[in-house]
């Protein structure tokens, strides 16, 4: 195995702490819908919020954005199940899709009114900015890495803390990815055709957002962690056969018992269903993006983090985790458990 | 260029074997060495965005004739010719992996958006806005455009980004995850980055002056720099242009937007890449350098614990800062040193109170064989590359 999950933390408009986030996912509850209002003259964007407010205290969150609140507050829990992060030998990646979108719109929207925008606004705009507060948080000095990217910027996360601890580079890393949302994400995506216009739509995601965290480590026996993860690369033309690829790549000779899709109701996710089907017939399917909304590489977490569980309770011993990327991007992870002692 | 390069250890040796830059400097190789070498002045008035209403008035900017592609954003368009020149030098090399290093990826596509929205309209063309905002997107566009297909990894580690991407790419080089790897560090100038450095009263209202005592700020610049990576062992001698034997990491975990004043987390950082390396010293440093008191306080107190002899130059008092393309293009810069046997300089200057030995206002003839590049970005991202040229 490459990394066993040793820690999981969650902050989801589904509940504040994973084994919520799970008990309401498996007994199919969909988070309440929150419309989100725009400039005059514009619709409204339904999305599911964790519900406000919500605040981690540390004092460097004093002026943080809602996506470093998650941050830290997944990170916390997942390090609080794990045990101590090893001072001096641990690393962290963050997963970010969109960043800070709040403070970036508004910082932005000064600029265009007024001519200048608030110097409390633009420090968080930076993508990293969850990054640093958890690295402060943990006093991580080493490797502090935020991976941007659709959903695929979650596969890339847990590429990257693979090989970190591969190399031997750290003891530890501590994965996180964050998510806020927001009217202008909501309303790029319903442009996009990605977003759906009201909750009940067949056609498009809900948007969502959130933490999920993970501290992965080396394995020790019977514990549950990835396999293989895929960082992730571009479809471009013949989707099909590459996705086809990834999953054997992934995989290899032996079939999972069961796959957890990013299918979230957005057409990117259409190819993925038929083209597992077809590859492992009778596998047993999952989709809790179609509950939990999009999230972009939050939900790629939230996939690995429902494999884990599978593997877990015993429903499945080998899971495979489909991650497709609104930009084209595809990528993926198998869980497992570790062989028992003896 | 010439070689002659010290066989590495056992562990593999990531060998640099293709470069392309794009910066104030210039558009190529040629145009850029021949700019670092006069000490070329880049920073002009910004022409991209209305300026009145800022402190600051000037950029570096790359000039618009040199931007081709009419479909992709600004950032492409930067992209495009570094990697294209890059891939000259190993034609039919295809990446494994692309290792990429930006703070804002198509930004200008997303300006676009939120000012169409602001003004009450429907944005004709919303959806394409949309899609090439992605911080991944203005490279995947230049992947579709020259044919070729790769995963992606993108880090955003502000302006330390572009020196990160280029050394995970050398650690996937490294580790043996990938024979062939391509990194691109970039990033556009834009309304939204300008305006942010200017409410925090960072950019200068005159000339951009590294380690200066009476620096007044920084400039912000743009531009992108790509790179080729292949195991040292399995290239022939004469294509290699330059090894990394060694980088470091820190993260100095004081403030988002201001460095420990101590210099600890640039100290750690660089002290960690010489470890990496197993390296006393290099001979020379290119230093982040922004021309800000505190980032020219904190890094000059490191250089003078880790290695006080050593002769120091920021070319951003030429290039202004490109964030996130930043370490990137100064990695191509110590590349280009090394190559040419010169020391870029450190313009502007007047009277230096950094203790450091600056290559001060004009470049200096010097045979080095080892050079570090420095970036640190907000977050408390510290990031050092060393790079060993082929005297």
């Amino acid at each position: 195995m490459n990394a066993a999950i040793l820690g999981i933390g969650c902050v989801s408009p589904l509940g504040g702490d994973w084994k919520t986030v799970w008990e309401s996912l498996s007994a199919g509850r969909r988070p309440e819908t929150t419309f989100l209002s725009g400039p005059p003259g514009h619709p409204a964007h339904p999305a599911y919020r964790v519900p406000p407010p919500f605040e981690f205290h540390h004092p460097r969150l004093r002026r943080a954005s809602a996506i470093s609140h998650f941050a830290c507050a997944a990170a916390s829990a997942a390090v609080a199940e794990s045990g101590p992060l090893p001072a001096g030998r641990t690393a962290l990646v963050v997963a970010a899709s969109d960043g800070a979108v709040t403070y970036t719109r508004r910082f932005y929207e000064e600029v265009v009114k007024s001519g200048s925008g608030s110097p409390l606004l633009f420090p968080e705009t930076v993508y990293n900015a969850s990054a640093s507060h958890v690295a402060a948080m943990f006093g991580i000095d080493g490797h502090v890495l935020t991976m941007v990217g659709d959903a695929t910027a979650g596969t890339d996360a847990l590429s990257t803390a693979g090989e970190l601890l591969r190399s031997g580079e750290a003891d530890r890393c501590l994965v996180v990815a964050s998510e806020e949302a927001d009217w202008i994400l909501c309303d790029g995506c319903r442009r996009w055709r990605l977003a759906a216009s009201d909750s009940t739509s067949r056609s498009g995601a809900i948007l969502s957002e959130g933490a999920v965290a993970m501290v992965l480590g080396a394995a020790s026996p019977g514990d549950i962690g990835f396999e293989t993860v895929h960082p992730g690369r571009a479809l471009q033309s013949g989707s099909r056969g590459c996705l086809e690829k990834i999953y054997r790549g992934l995989v290899g000779d032996r079939p999972p018992d069961a796959a957890v899709l990013s299918a979230s109701g957005a057409f990117p996710g259409i190819a993925e269903e038929s083209v597992l089907v077809k590859l492992f017939p009778g596998i047993r399917l999952d989709a809790p993006k179609k509950l939990s909304g999009e999230a972009f590489a939050v939900s790629t977490l939230l996939q690995c983090a429902c494999a884990w569980q599978e593997i877990r309770d015993g429903r499945a011993r080998r899971v495979l985790v489909s991650v497709l990327g609104w930009s084209g991007q595809a990528g993926g992870a198998v869980l497992t458990a570790s062989a028992p002692e003896g | 260029m010439s070689n002659s390069v010290s066989r590495p250890s056992a562990r593999c040796l990531p060998a640099i074997t293709g470069l392309g830059c794009v910066s104030p400097l210039g558009c190529g190789l040629p145009a850029t060495r021949g700019a670092l070498r006069e000490g070329k002045d880049g920073i002009s008035d910004v022409r991209l965005f209305p300026v009145s209403g800022f402190r600051s008035k000037t950029a570096g900017q790359v000039e618009d004739c040199l931007l081709k592609d009419p479909q992709g954003t600004r950032a492409a368009n930067l992209i495009l010719p570094a990697v294209r020149e890059a891939l000259a030098f190993r034609p039919g090399f295809l990446p494994e992996f692309v290792v990429v290093g930006t703070t804002s990826g198509g930004i200008d596509f997303g300006e676009n958006f939120l000012r169409g929205l602001s003004s009450g309209m429907v944005p004709r063309d919303a959806r394409r806005w949309v899609r090439g905002y992605a911080l991944q997107q203005p490279v995947l566009h230049v992947m579709e455009e020259l044919g070729f297909d790769a995963p992606v990894r993108v880090v955003s580690n502000a302006c330390a980004s572009g020196t990160n991407a280029l050394c995970l790419a050398a650690g996937l080089v490294r580790g043996g995850a990938a024979r062939r790897v391509m990194a691109i560090g970039f990033d556009a100038l834009s309304e939204l980055i300008f305006a942010g450095f200017d409410t925090l009263q960072a950019s200068t209202e005159e000339k951009c002056r590294p380690f200066d005592s009476r620096r007044s700020g920084l400039a912000l610049g743009e531009g992108a720099a790509c790179f080729l990576l292949e195991d040292f062992s399995g290239v022939p001698e004469e294509g290699i242009l330059a090894t990394v034997p060694g980088w470091g990491l820190a993260n100095d975990n004081h403030h988002l937007t201001q460095p420990n004043p101590d210099g600890s987390g640039p100290r750690l950082s660089m002290q960690r890449a010489l470890a990496d390396a197993g390296w006393d010293t290099v001979d020379y440093i290119n230093a982040h350098g922004t021309g800000t008191a505190f980032n020219d306080a904190s890094e000059a107190a490191a250089i003078r614990s880790v290695c006080p002899s050593v002769p120091v130059s920021s070319t951003k008092g030429m290039t202004g800062h490109a964030l996130g393309a930043a370490g990137a293009i100064e990695a191509a810069f110590c590349i280009l040193a090394l190559e040419g046997g010169f020391l870029p300089p450190n313009i502007n200057l007047r009277a230096s109170d950094s203790g450091l030995d600056i290559v001060a206002n004009v470049a200096r003839p010097a045979r080095i064989r080892r050079a570090m590049s420095n970036s640190f970005g907000f977050g408390g991202a510290n990031a050092t590359v060393l790079l060993e040229g082929c005297l």
